[in-house]
This record gives C-alpha cells, sequence and structure tokens, in this order.
C-alpha cells in the first residue's frame, strides 16, 4: 500500500487544516494528573467538562490540555480505581492545573465504581484493550508468579502459542510481529526460562495496552500489535517497598524519593532459585555414580528507573532493563588411571534495555517526549566433549566444542509531540532513527584428535541497518456522532546500499449511535523491515532476528475492522469485533532447512528462507469489568489464520500452526472480604495444527545407469496429508487461587494460594512418535499436571 | 470468618497432595490418529532415449498400519498424448511394475503434453500432466581427478560441466552419471573383474539446490557448474580401466521439485531442528509424481 507523493501532501494539508480550527477567544487548562499518594503520573486519565460536553485524555507522560471558550467551567477528572475529583472555576485566562487523584481502593465503594476513564464508546481507538495492572496481580498464576504476557493471552484475539508459554499470537501473526515496547524501548525476546515467565515483573509496571489493530500512525515497524507497557516512575512522596517469596523464585522491589517531589527511582529484582533447590540432590545422587555434576539453572532480570523533575516544564527519566537466562550443565567423570571425560552444555539468553526520555512542555497546548534508547538481544548455545584416556602411560586427548551465537543489538532517537489545539484535535507528529545490528546466527565449532586442532566457522555475516519513521495523526472529533483519527506512517529502511520506502496510511472512525453504542470501523497499513525466523517445531529461543535485505523484502499488511462498543450500567464494557488483516512477503524457513547451519552450508540464513503470504479473519468478543469487588472479563475469538509460500506444501495454502478456531477465556476476581479474595481462570482453545507422519508410502529414484534392469530404486517414506494438517487436542485449564491480605504493624502481607490447570487436564504440549514393546504409537504429552503455588507477598 | 478460612486452606492442601500425585503418574495420553484412506501412488519418470516405459503404481498405507505400501497389481494405467490415448500400459512381474515396451527410443518432441492417468478398484483415480522439455547439450566436461576438497579435507573429484541455456523459458537441469570400473585380478592376470556404481554429485553451486539445478539466475546464458564428487578410484589408478557417463537431463519443473524434496526428505530426516518436509506430488486424486526428462550424454 504505497501512495503516491501528491495524496500525502493532501494528507499533510487536511492535517495543517485541521490545527487552523479554532477560536481565538478561548483559554486552556492544562498540567499533569497524578497519583494523589505517590506521584505516579495517570496515563489516559479523563478530563472531561459537562458544561461544555467537551474533554481530553492525559497522554503517556499524565499531561493533559483542555482548551474551552471563556466561561464556567465543572472539571470532573477520573481514572479508572480512583476517586473522582472536581473542580469548578471560571475560565478567562491559561489555567495551569496539576491534578492529584487519591487511590480508590481506600474509598466507599460505590465511589471507586463510578470512577471511570474514558468509556469504550467515546475511543475511536478499536481493538485496543487496556488492563489495570492491579486486576492482572490478583490473577491465579503458574507457580505464584504474576505475568503480564500470560495474562494478555486471555483476551480475545490473542493467543499463547502452548502451554505454559509467553508468546503472544495476535490474530494470526506471529511473535516477531508484536511491537513489545518497555517504556519506548523494543524488546526482542519478552520470554525467560524458556518462555514460561515474561521478562515483565509486574511489581514495577504501571500500565499495559495492547493495541491488536486500527494502529494509530505513531507505531510503526510491526504487523499484528502493539504492546505499550510503563515502568512505575518511583514514589515522589515517600519511601515503599514491596515484594515476594515464592516457591521457585524471590523479588523485591524499591522506591522512594531521592529528593521529595523532584527526583525519584524505583528499583526492582527477582532472581530464580531452581539450581540453587535441585542441584545439591542431583549432585548427591550422581556422586555415588562417580559422577561430578555442576547445574545452572535460573534466570534473574532487573528493572531501573530514576524521574528527575527539572521544573514544571522540563522532566527526565532514565530507565534500564537487564534481564539474563541462564541454562548450563557440566558432567565430570574421573576414572582416575584411566582418564576421564567431561560433558558441558547450555543454552544462555538474555535482553538489555535502557532509555532516556526528556520531557518538556512548551506551552500549554504542545507537549513533547524526547527519547534516546538502547537494546539488545544476545541468544547462545553451545555443546562440549572432551575426553582423555590414558592407554600404557600415553595421554590421548579427544574433544568436540561447538556454540552457536546471534543476537540483535538497536540504537534508536525519537521525538513524539502532542499538540492539542482544542478539545476537537489531539495531533501527535514525530520521527525516529534505529541503528539495527544484526547478528543472525553463527557456528563456530573445533575439533580437536591428539595434538591436532580444526576449527571452522559457519553461518551468516553481522549486518547493520538504518530505519526511519515520521507519522502525523488527528484524533478528532467532527460534529457532535462523529470521530475520527487520521494519520499516516512513514517509514525508510537502508540495508546492504539498497533502501526501502513506505507510506502507511491509518484511518479509524466512530459513530455514535442511539442508547450510547458506538460504532467503529479501522483500516491501517502496516510494514516490518525486521523479521523472526522461526522453527515450529521447537520451544527453545533459537530463533534468529533478520533484517529485510536486498534479497529478502519487508513484510506488509493491511488490515480493516468493524465493530460496535457500549457501557453498560457504568462498569461493564462490552465490544464486538470482526477483522481481516492480508500479510505480504511473510517470512519462513524453506523445508528441511533449520536455524544451525550445517557444515558446507556458508550461504548464510537468506538460502533457507522463503517469502509468503498470510490471511488472518475471525470476530471477537469482550465483556469486561474493571472495577468493584468483582472483576473480570469474558473473551471469545473466533478465528481463521492461513499461510501460503510457493515453496512450501507444494505452494497449498495451509493453517498457519496457531490457526484456532475458538478461543475462550473467562476470568473472574472477587474480594470475599478486605481481607479474603479469590479469582478463578478458564480457558478453551482448538488444539495446535501440527505437520504429523499420516500415512507411509514408496517413492522411487530414478536409475542412474542406462540399460538399467529396473528403472527406479524404491524407498519407504511417510508424511502427512499436507503442512498442519493434523489438530492436536483441544485446550482447557482451570486456575483458581485464593489470597489472604493482613495488614501488619510495619506492612501488609499477602499469602497467595493457587493452583495451575486446577482439574489436571493433560493438555497438549508435543506429540512424540515412539515404540513400546516392539510397537509403534504417538503419544501426546502434557507439560503441566497440576501445579500449586504458594507465595508470600509484602508491602511496605 | 474462620472457618472459611480453614476450610479454603483444607482446599488448598489437598490440591497440593493431588498434584504431588500427578506428577509422578506424568501427563501423557496415547493419540488415536484419523483412518487414512489409502491413495494411489504411481511414479512414472520417462526419458526420450528410453525404449520401454514404466510407470511404478503403489498406494499408501496408514502410518500405523502394520501391512507393506506395496504394489498396486490391478491398476489400469494409461498415457495420453495431446488428449489422445497413446499406449496402456500391462504388469510386468520381472519388474513389479506396470510396462510398454516401444521398440524404439521414446523420443517425444519438445511441447507435447502428456498425461498419465492410472485408475484401481477400491482407489481414486489419479493422473498428472507433463509437458516435454526443450533438449538441452552438453557443450564440454572437463574432469579434474581429485582436483578439489570437502570441508573435511577429504579429496574429491571434479567435473566442470558446461552447457548452453536456451532463453526465456524456465529451464530445471539433474546432473548424474555412472561408473565403471575394470580391473585385473592381482592373483589371476587373465581374468577381469567389472563393477559399476552411480555418481551423486555435490555443488557448491548456489544455482544447485538438493540435486537439481534451475536457470533463474542465468536464463539465456552458456554456464558451467562444478560437480563434485568421491573419487572413482583411491590410490594409483594403474591397474584400472575407468569408463562412465554423465548425464545432463533437462528435466520438467515437476521433476525437479520432486527430486530436490525426495533428497531433502532424506538429507533431514531425524533432524530434530529442522522443519518438516512433505514429499512433492503432482498426481491429483493420489500420491505419487510423473515426470519427463530429456537427456544428454557424454561417456568416457
Amino acid at each position: 500500500m504505497i501512495l503516491k507523493l501528491n495524496q500525502l501532501l493532501l494528507i499533510a494539508a487536511f492535517l495543517f487544516c485541521s490545527l487552523l480550527g479554532f477560536a481565538q477567544d478561548k483559554f486552556t487548562i492544562s498540567g499533569y494528573i497524578e497519583d494523589a499518594a505517590t506521584g505516579e503520573k495517570l496515563i489516559g486519565a479523563n478530563v472531561f467538562d459537562p458544561i461544555s460536553n467537551k474533554g481530553t485524555t492525559s497522554n503517556t507522560f499524565g499531561f493533559y490540555s483542555l482548551t474551552l471558550p471563556k466561561d464556567s467551567v465543572y472539571l470532573s477528572v477520573s481514572y479508572i480505581g480512583y476517586q473522582t475529583s472536581y473542580f469548578r472555576l471560571y475560565l478567562d485566562k491559561d489555567i495551569s492545573l496539576n491534578i492529584k487523584l487519591a487511590d480508590g481502593t481506600q474509598l466507599d465503594e460505590i465511589v471507586v465504581t463510578a470512577s471511570q476513564g474514558e468509556r469504550i464508546e467515546n475511543r475511536v481507538q478499536m481493538s485496543q484493550i487496556e488492563v489495570p495492572i492491579k486486576q492482572i496481580q490478583k490473577l491465579p498464576a503458574l507457580l505464584g508468579e504474576v505475568d503480564i504476557l500470560k495474562t494478555l493471552q486471555l483476551l480475545p484475539g490473542v493467543q499463547s502459542g502452548g502451554e505454559g508459554t509467553s508468546g503472544l499470537y495476535v490474530r494470526g501473526g506471529s511473535p516477531d510481529q508484536n511491537l513489545i515496547l518497555l517504556d519506548g524501548v523494543p524488546v526482542y525476546n519478552a520470554s525467560h526460562l524458556f518462555g514460561f515467565f515474561s521478562v515483565f515483573n509486574a511489581d514495577a509496571i504501571k500500565s499495559v495496552t495492547l493495541t491488536k489493530g486500527g494502529f494509530p500512525a505513531r507505531y510503526g515497524g510491526r504487523l499484528s500489535s502493539v504492546l505499550e507497557i510503563n515502568m512505575k516512575e518511583g514514589n515522589m512522596k515517600e519511601f515503599k517497598g514491596e515484594g515476594a517469596i515464592g516457591t521457585v523464585f524471590s523479588k523485591l522491589t524499591l522506591e522512594g524519593p531521592i529528593i521529595k517531589d523532584k527526583t525519584s527511582f524505583i528499583v526492582s529484582a527477582r532472581r530464580t532459585y531452581i539450581d540453587a533447590l535441585a542441584s545439591p540432590f542431583i549432585g548427591a545422587s550422581l556422586s555415588t555414580q562417580g559422577i561430578d555434576a555442576d547445574i545452572d539453572v535460573y534466570f534473574y532480570d532487573l528493572n531501573a528507573k530514576i524521574n528527575h523533575k527539572f521544573s514544571e516544564k522540563d522532566r527526565l527519566f532514565l530507565s534500564a532493563y537487564f534481564g539474563n537466562d541462564v541454562f548450563r550443565t557440566t558432567f565430570k567423570e574421573d576414572l582416575k588411571e584411566l582418564g576421564g571425560y567431561t560433558t558441558t552444555a547450555g543454552l544462555e539468553w538474555g535482553n538489555i534495555t535502557s532509555a532516556v526520555r526528556w520531557n518538556r512542555m512548551w506551552n500549554n497546548k504542545l507537549f513533547s517526549n524526547t527519547t534516546a534508547t538502547y537494546s539488545r538481544y544476545k541468544f547462545n548455545t553451545g555443546f562440549g566433549f572432551e575426553s582423555i584416556e590414558v592407554d600404557n602411560g600415553v595421554t590421548n586427548k579427544t574433544a568436540f566444542a561447538s556454540e552457536y551465537l546471534s543476537g540483535i543489538e538497536d540504537v534508536a532517537a525519537k521525538i513524539d509531540f502532542d499538540y492539542i489545539p482544542d478539545p476537537d484535535h489531539f495531533i501527535r507528529f514525530g520521527a525516529g532513527v534505529t541503528q539495527h545490528d544484526f547478528s543472525p546466527g553463527v557456528s563456530q565449532s573445533q575439533i580437536t584428535v591428539g595434538t591436532i586442532d580444526t576449527a571452522f566457522n559457519t553461518g551468516s555475516q553481522d549486518t547493520r541497518a538504518y530505519e526511519f519513521a515520521l507519522y502525523a495523526e488527528d484524533d478528532m472529533k467532527i460534529g457532535t456522532k462523529f470521530q475520527a483519527n487520521i494519520g499516516v506512517h512513514a517509514s525508510a529502511f537502508n540495508v546492504e546500499g539498497k533502501t526501502y520506502y513506505s507510506v502507511q496510511p491509518r484511518l479509524g472512525l466512530l459513530y455514535h449511535l442511539p442508547n450510547d453504542y458506538s460504532l467503529k470501523a479501522s483500516f491501517t497499513t502496516m510494514t516490518q523491515y525486521i523479521h523472526l525466523l522461526t522453527n515450529e517445531g521447537l520451544g527453545l529461543p533459537t530463533d534468529l532476528w533478520v533484517p529485510t535485505t536486498k534479497e529478502i523484502i519487508p513484510e506488509q499488511s493491511w488490515q480493516t475492522g468493524i465493530g460496535i462498543a457500549k457501557t453498560f450500567a457504568d462498569v461493564f464494557e462490552v465490544s464486538i469485533e470482526a477483522y481481516y488483516k492480508d500479510m505480504k512477503n511473510l517470512v519462513s524457513y524453506v523445508e528441511g532447512a533449520s536455524f544451525i547451519a550445517l557444515p558446507g552450508e556458508d550461504e548464510g540464513w537468506e538460502s533457507r528462507v522463503t517469502q509468503g503470504d498470510g490471511k488472518s479473519y475471525g470476530a471477537e468478543f469482550f465483556l469486561q469489568k474493571k472495577t468493584g469487588d468483582f472483576t473480570g472479563w469474558i473473551g471469545y475469538t473466533l478465528a481463521w489464520t492461513n499461510r501460503q509460500f510457493d515453496d512450501i506444501n507444494g505452494g497449498e495454502v495451509y493453517p498457519f500452526k496457531y490457526d484456532r478456531r475458538h478461543d475462550l477465556s473467562i476470568v473472574l476476581a472477587y474480594d470475599i472480604t478486605d481481607r479474603i479474595s479469590v479469582s478463578a481462570v478458564w480457558v478453551y482453545g482448538t488444539g495446535n495444527a501440527i505437520t504429523l507422519p499420516e500415512f507411509r508410502q514408496n517413492a522411487y529414484y530414478p536409475a542412474a545407469y542406462p540399460d538399467a534392469f529396473n528403472p527406479y530404486s524404491p524407498t519407504q517414506v511417510e508424511r502427512g496429508e499436507d503442512k498442519n494438517s493434523y489438530r492436536m487436542g483441544a485446550y482447557h485449564r482451570l486456575d483458581v487461587s485464593i489470597e489472604f491480605h493482613k495488614k501488619r504493624k510495619y506492612w501488609d502481607e499477602t499469602i497467595v494460594i493457587g493452583a495451575y490447570n486446577a482439574y489436571s487436564r493433560v493438555n497438549p504440549f508435543f506429540i512424540n512418535d515412539e515404540y513400546r514393546f516392539g510397537e509403534r504409537r504417538f503419544v501426546q504429552y502434557g507439560l503441566f499436571p497440576i501445579v500449586p503455588a504458594l507465595s508470600y507477598r509484602f508491602k511496605f | 470468618m474462620k472457618k472459611i478460612k480453614f476450610g479454603l486452606i483444607a482446599i488448598a492442601i489437598i490440591i497440593g497432595f493431588t498434584s504431588c500425585e500427578d506428577m509422578f503418574r506424568g501427563a501423557i495420553l496415547e493419540v488415536e490418529l484419523p483412518e487414512h484412506i489409502s491413495q494411489l501412488a504411481p511414479y512414472a519418470f520417462f526419458k526420450d532415449t528410453d525404449s520401454v516405459l514404466t510407470v511404478m503404481v503403489g498406494k499408501s498405507v496408514g502410518i500405523l498400519d502394520t501391512i507393506n505400501p506395496d504394489i498396486v497389481y490391478d491398476a489400469t494405467v494409461e498415457l495420453y498424448k495431446n488428449g489422445a490415448l497413446e499406449y496402456t500400459f500391462t504388469f510386468s512381474n520381472d519388474v513389479r511394475g506396470y510396462q510398454v515396451d516401444l521398440g524404439q527410443a521414446f523420443n517425444p518432441t519438445a511441447g507435447d503434453e502428456y498425461e498419465l492417468k492410472v485408475s484401481a478398484p477400491d482407489f481414486e483415480p489419479t493422473s498428472a500432466i507433463q509437458i516435454i522439455p526443450s533438449p538441452v547439450l552438453i557443450d564440454s566436461i572437463a574432469y579434474d581427478a581429485q582436483g578439489g576438497v570437502n570441508q573435511f579435507g577429504d579429496p574429491m573429484d571434479v567435473y566442470n560441466l558446461t552447457f548452453t541455456d536456451p532463453a526465456g523459458v524456465s529451464n530445471y537441469y539433474e546432473m548424474n552419471g555412472y561408473i565403471k570400473i575394470e580391473y585385473q585380478d592381482p592373483w589371476d592376470t587373465t581374468f577381469s573383474n567389472e563393477y559399476g556404481y552411480p555418481i551423486n554429485f555435490e555443488s557448491s553451486d548456489p544455482n544447485f539446490e538438493n540435486g537439481t539445478l534451475s536457470d533463474a539466475n542465468f536464463d539465456g546464458q552458456q554456464y558451467t557448474i562444478r560437480l563434485e564428487t568421491y573419487p572413482a578410484i583411491w590410490g594409483q589408478p594403474d591397474n584400472y580401466e575407468i569408463s562412465g557417463g554423465i548425464y545432463l537431463n533437462s528435466t520438467s519443473p515437476e521433476y525437479a521439485t520432486y527430486i530436490s524434496s525426495l533428497n531433502n526428505y532424506w538429507n533431514t530426516l531425524g533432524n530434530p531442528f529442522s522443519e518438516p518436509v512433505l514429499l512433492y506430488s503432482n498426481m491429483s486424486g493420489g500420491l505419487g509424481t510423473f515426470g519427463v526428462l530429456v537427456t544428454d550424454a557424454k561417456t568416457f
């Protein structure tokens, strides 16, 4: 979807004209909206004047601006979970008003449930879901650790990759098509421990917003979704802490003012101790057999942020994330005078992200955020074997070592402006540049026999690329019935001396129907310049991030959606949406290819991939209650997702592995009393589509000899009917948990007891082809039976 | 309230114990695969030099079936040329396949359309169409005994095969050959031994993949491909007589896809890191492949 220059100019002219459409006898109320107790800025708080029937919402940094005619103004300021504040004032000049909202949990139930942010039927943005972090923290969790990505998998249109894993498959897209932003910095691998946990520590997170379609122009670079995760800024008022001690890991978060109301910090860390618990037992068991074992299996991560207010107009944020996963084993056997052997195997991967963000309020209508970021993801795996044989006093050494490395490193800068000339326009524009350095997989191997060493490297060369982006959008109200978000995102990608360009129009429409229903529609085009090569058969983090190159062209998509939305009884948000997504130039391994280049395969990753198309369509139903003692949601998705590659499945269309016809989630949380709360999650999903050998047949090679007696030589092969033609069994699971809260003198404590997969359903994880008593059979393995969880949380 | 609390704790403890039991029991289920409906799987690769055309007709069996995917003996096999029936094949017990003896080389005309139709009781009929490709002649072959080494440092025989690709059409090639070795018995010099074997070429040529070559990157040009194979003779060849032939087959795209797919299947079988390979078939209504080749040979 490439626009011509004159079309682009028309859009720009339209946006410019919209800036001029406000009268001069108006004045502006502007400032920040924050939590009264902590000073945390509130994102998406609603500011509304019922007299003029005009309103606005706070941006990502809590900034708001509302321009109204000279008159009496009665402002209501509301945010989910907070007490609504009211301000009566006479507007005859520009007013700076910083608003502090009190946490609703300290108030009456009636007040809290009455508090609402912007209603779903008033937001042009469709296909976007915000889950309050407090709600996420109430839900049952695997091994007691609340996980943001696993919670998002419970939303309609979002699927998990498999049992326990944290990958997101949004509307038929693959995980690399999700732009995951932690404080504005892309996170390339969002999983710990082979995907069972995400890298996001819920204690350090302020807000989570997932956009599945109808993308505004400010987002770009991915086809399927944008997940914005914002870290807390740190308590500006007083020193606070919270943490948890669980069966598998513990965590601690500390925050507080460095200079009260001026500078704050937050530090949050987690570490597992599976290795510390299991190693002594494994070691003791093996030592009786003369084997010395050293096992490291753990992950850790650290979030840190400093927030400094230079003035009412200038703020600076420094944030960083550092996380690493280690899976390493070493076995040594000392055979005394006969020698000995050592085997080592390991996997290690991790992310580093950091950002410097400078907020500037240029005037009461113009706000900017300038960001410089660094992001790095690295993965390496290795295997080694060393054998020493002593024969008649002669020592012979044989060794083999192989290591595989891959990664991606980004350095980026961008500037974003929010311009709010009047309540009918919220204009955003900005630009950014990113330098990507790709290391898409190199194998280094060394063989030692006696005194002779042989080393060889295979794999791909590092590649540097530059990505540029430019956007403008206007969230506008047109009369009393129409709202629209019109924008354009332009991008360019320079790699290997070639530059790709893309202009992507974005359109979102809302029409207010009678009885507070709204009808929404959207059309967006997206372009993606970086790709993830995924081996569908593996659950390991062996995926390779690779760039668009001269040979591999950018992925592109267009998506359209239509839906209706309404809030019932002030607390129940309901939306029904239908969507259609068309994806071009998707990247996949060709049949038979793998992520590791074998000796002799020096052509690099491009020779092992192919490009093709994908289609995804379906309908989603979502009913959500965010406030009150009883919260939760019901989400249902009916969807189809297919792929077509000329070089795969004989060029025929086949279902995507995560084509899931039905996906249902029921999520409930209930505060029985102030001291006891319970929650439950039930999920159901159609089984994944996989390729299994389903039949055997003879195939033939033609004979190479002339005048051969039999012109063909037979060979028996096995194959499936088609790629991904076999459906694994349906997935369903019930998780439950109960929390006991208690206020102690110096801290609040919560004991959480829960069960993951409470009725111990054997959900399909993989199917193995095996023999038992000489008889071949296919066996479906589940990963987790019922898994209990016990954790102790504290807060001070 | 206390009663509720203790009740809930009791439930949690029960869940915990149940969980431990399940952990030890393991979580597995035997999968019941859907019943496979057997399909005909004919294979036929006709060369222009063939004087006997052969079609092997097999069938598929379910993966867990204990029977073998054997020959189908009661099939009707017909070859149509440009829509008209040309040959009906008969079953030969010698090759356990269906044959027709032409009495002369098949020698089809480039561009002719052949359709293979196979039917048998209890099976869905199957058919495929092939267009005869243009012949392509070998310009030259340069042989260099042990003129190369592989990645492990082993010596390799090198064949540089040169040909001129026809312009304006997509061409696919397969190269193979055979070696015949005659040598005198060292203990009885009046007696000669002879044996032969096919040559399996390897190539690092970027256009060569899984045993086939596409002209996508050299359409209409003279092209030389460097082919390597393990040496015909290890050591001194003084007492040996080597002869053989090298073939350049101009193939239909379907044949090239099949051979590439079959080689890929065997090359990656058992590798847990590789993507699954589905063996290519161009027989509609069934399995198997019908392919045509036009060959040129150089003997030495």
